[in-house]
């Protein structure tokens, strides 16, 4: 591991780079801030050790320009300031953490070790490979419990290759890793190394190499080997967790293929004596499990209108259908047949499905924390993508050509207003506006490092959803930024019962910039059979239409204690006082007269999604 | 910190998927049993850290096997977080009221599940 120390104090310099190299970090050091600019910009570091107070350029400045410029190596701030408001400072400018001298050597160590962990998203405090164990606290290394005496660059090899598992390392990773920038190891040195390394582990009694060489490419840890039970699932070795995580949910849909046959053949056969007229209880209690584990599972693999499809089926089941029902469920399982069939390979799919699951949160401008914000994100089940400045934003959102697919559902962003100067500032400002003139609008959540009246105005004109003021925990934020994902529009499902076919067609196209999933329903004598099978989020309904009128159909709504709530918006092409009093009186969330123009729509309908919610 | 948890349900593939998120994400150790009698005996024996139970299961259903776990003093104090299909609020609030942790409905994200527990067992990642 190599850490960058930028500090100008000799004496701490003396001892911080004796105690580093205790532990086997290779440490750059330089004494003034412009230096410390062209060091981390110019070689790769682990973590940076930035003095507050320095010549040329104060880490502050340096931190912030580090951010500034996407440079996102952790950042541990050293410095004599003690006080909050400092904390605050420095941690807005983009360290990763605080330390206030005097400090405590061992703490120092362990805040590296801590930080160090969280980046690798490696959470164990011990290093490990089966029984071979590295304690990065102790700098011990043990096999089977007894420890290994390995030099300093054969200890750093280790501890390079297991914190990287999974990647292939040339030399040059090597030496730039593990030496400073002002050795030059030739790379015979370097594989010498790698040869002590090895041999060491070998006498330690290690079954087999775990270095392998990747001819022409460098060298990497070999996989664990796994136990009997998880090798059938995990068989393969993809390069990293996400892509070993598809593999084996790949493994486990095409290990239950014959299984899932089975139920449906279970569930066909029900159906099938069903239309005989021999629908035994027996056979009818199979198929309801089969129909009841189909769809827990297809579920699990992104599969959700087959999954929904399976629990109709197993309802309709429940319900004790009579002879003449059997077509319906026919056509259920003959739906759900070709939702199977066409996930014969599932694999491509299932990323997608998967992280299409979760909503995305672009992070913008305050790149030091958000890897706090992107964890907490994670555990809520948002994914995030972190862009630094606002320029860099403006490149992304062109490179999306407006499929509003891979936009966010939410932004967040950080405003130094006591920092930024006024243009860069302008700059933010716009690019909320920006994310409020898409269509859909996108939430912007602000954060800001003070809470100033002409700030919040600033920020409400140009849009902003959310004005928070440091100092806030991630936990804080996400929660906000959930409350933001749900207002947005995206993927509620809509209903709309109008007896115009016209309307009909051409209102989904007219909505499809916001997002919303949409079932049109002409035949309001359907109305509660398709409102059971779209469960939808809101309802728009026709006043006048053949068979029943709307205003029938919301007072129907209101007397079930689920869809008592349900927001119900009625399109009526009369304006009169009296239908309207009507339609409120029946349950009405909202009386629009058509005819309404598409965002005038859509915005009553986002404004009651966010009520409802 | 090494996890083990305990999973009863009776589905294989739910069975499965749980064991590849948690052990392949974070890396705690899933034990599976497949139905509530042999769920209550495995608690006894290994002590989870915790228990993620599904309520619909043939013979002995979840909510019987919550209530075997609370009356045993061995396995009282262990947390129970229930794994359902059923999504109404309604439902959750009341298989909440019956003395478990939380309720994670299926289908889950076997990415994120484990971080999910964490939270909802303040355990640190």
């Amino acid at each position: 591991m190599k850490i960058l120390l930028i500090e100008d104090d000799k004496t701490l310099i003396d001892l911080l780079t004796r105690t580093l190299a205790e532990r086997s970090y290779a440490v750059d050091v330089v004494t003034d801030g412009e230096q410390g600019w062209i060091y981390g910009s110019t070689y790769t570091y682990d973590l940076i050790l930035l003095d507050w107070s320095l010549p040329k350029l104060d880490g502050i400045s340096l931190c912030q320009r580090f951010r500034a410029r996407g440079y996102n190596t952790p950042i541990i701030l050293l410095t004599s300031r003690h006080g909050s408001q400092n904390k605050i400072r420095g941690l807005d400018a983009g360290a990763d953490d605080y330390i206030c001298k005097p400090f405590d050597v061992e703490e120092l160590a362990a805040r590296i070790r801590a930080l160090l962990r969280r980046l690798n998203c490696n959470f164990l405090p011990v290093l490990s490979w089966g029984d071979l164990q590295l304690d990065p606290c102790s700098c011990q290394v043990t096999y089977q419990g007894n420890i290994l005496s390995l030099a300093t660059k054969e200890y750093m090899l280790l501890e390079l290759f297991l914190r990287h598992r999974q990647e292939v390392l040339s030399i040059e990773d090597i030496i730039e890793s593990l030496w400073t920038s002002m050795e030059y190891p030739a790379e015979a040195t370097v594989r010498s190394h790698i040869r002590h390394l090895r041999e060491k582990l070998k006498s330690a009694g290690l079954p087999e190499d775990i270095i392998t060489t990747m001819r022409g490419q460098g060298y990497c840890l070999k996989p664990l080997p796994q136990a009997e039970t998880s090798e059938s699932i995990l068989a393969s070795e993809p390069a990293d967790k996400h892509s070993k995580h598809l593999a084996a949910l790949t493994l486990i849909w095409n290990k239950h293929r014959p299984k899932r046959q089975q139920q449906l053949t279970t569930i066909e056969q029900a159906i099938a004596a069903l239309q005989r007229g021999t629908l035994e209880l027996s056979d009818r209690l199979s198929a309801i499990v089969a129909a009841h584990s189909l769809a827990g599972n297809l579920g699990q693999f992104g599969l959700y209108r087959g999954s929904e499809l399976a629990r109709e089926l197993e309802e309709l089941l429940q319900n004790n259908p009579n002879r003449e029902q059997w077509q319906k469920l026919s056509l259920k399982l003959t739906a759900l047949n070709e939702e199977i069939a066409n996930e014969r390979n599932i694999s491509p799919q299932l990323d997608q499905k998967l992280a299409a699951d979760s909503p995305l949160l672009l992070i913008v401008g305050d790149v030091n924390s958000s890897s706090q914000i992107t964890q907490e994100a994670k555990i809520q089940g948002i994914r995030t993508k972190t862009l630094p400045t606002s320029e860099t934003v403006k490149i992304w959102l062109e490179q999306q050509q407006d499929r509003y697919e891979n936009l966010p559902q939410a932004v967040l962003l950080t405003i130094s207003f006591t920092n930024l100067e006024s243009d860069l500032r302008q700059e933010y400002l716009a690019l909320i506006a920006e994310f409020k003139l898409l269509e859909p609008s996108i939430p912007v959540i602000v954060i800001a490092d003070r809470d100033r009246f002409g700030d919040r105005l600033q920020v409400a004109r140009h849009g902003g959803s959310f004005y928070l003021t440091q100092p806030l925990t991630p936990s804080q934020i996400i929660a906000v930024c959930q409350q933001a994902i749900q207002r947005s529009s995206r993927c509620k499902k809509i209903m709309i019962v109008d007896d115009d076919t016209e309307l009909l067609q051409v209102l989904p196209s007219l909505l499809q910039p916001w997002g919303f999933q949409l079932t049109t329903l002409q035949d309001p004598r359907q109305f509660w059979e398709v409102l059971q099978a779209v469960n939808p989020d809101l309802i728009l309904l026709d006043i006048e239409m053949p068979h029943l009128s709307g205003i029938e159909l919301c007072k129907v709504l209101r007397t079930h204690p689920y869809w008592c709530k349900l927001p119900v918006l009625f399109l009526s092409i009369h304006n009169d006082r009296h239908i309207s009093s009507d339609a409120f009186a029946s349950g009405a969330s909202d009386f629009i007269c058509k005819p309404a123009t598409a965002r005038q729509l859509a915005h009553r309908i986002i404004n009651h999604l966010a009520r409802s919610t | 910190m090494n996890r083990r948890i305990l999973l009863i349900d009776d589905e294989e593939t739910i069975q499965e998927v749980v064991q590849v998120g948690i052990e392949i994400e974070v890396g705690w150790q899933v034990e599976i049993a497949s139905s509530g009698s042999e769920g209550i005996n495995l608690a006894q024996t290994q002590q989870p850290d915790a228990i993620l139970l599904d309520v619909m299961m043939p013979d002995m259903d979840g909510i019987s096997t919550l209530s075997n776990l609370k009356a045993n003093a061995k396995t009282r104090s262990i947390p129970v977080i229930f794994l359902t299909a059923k999504t109404q609020v309604a439902e959750k609030d009341r298989l909440q009221s019956l003395g478990v942790i939380d309720v994670i409905t299926k289908p889950f994200n076997s990415m994120t599940l484990a971080s999910q527990i964490a939270r909802i067992l303040h355990w640190e990642l």
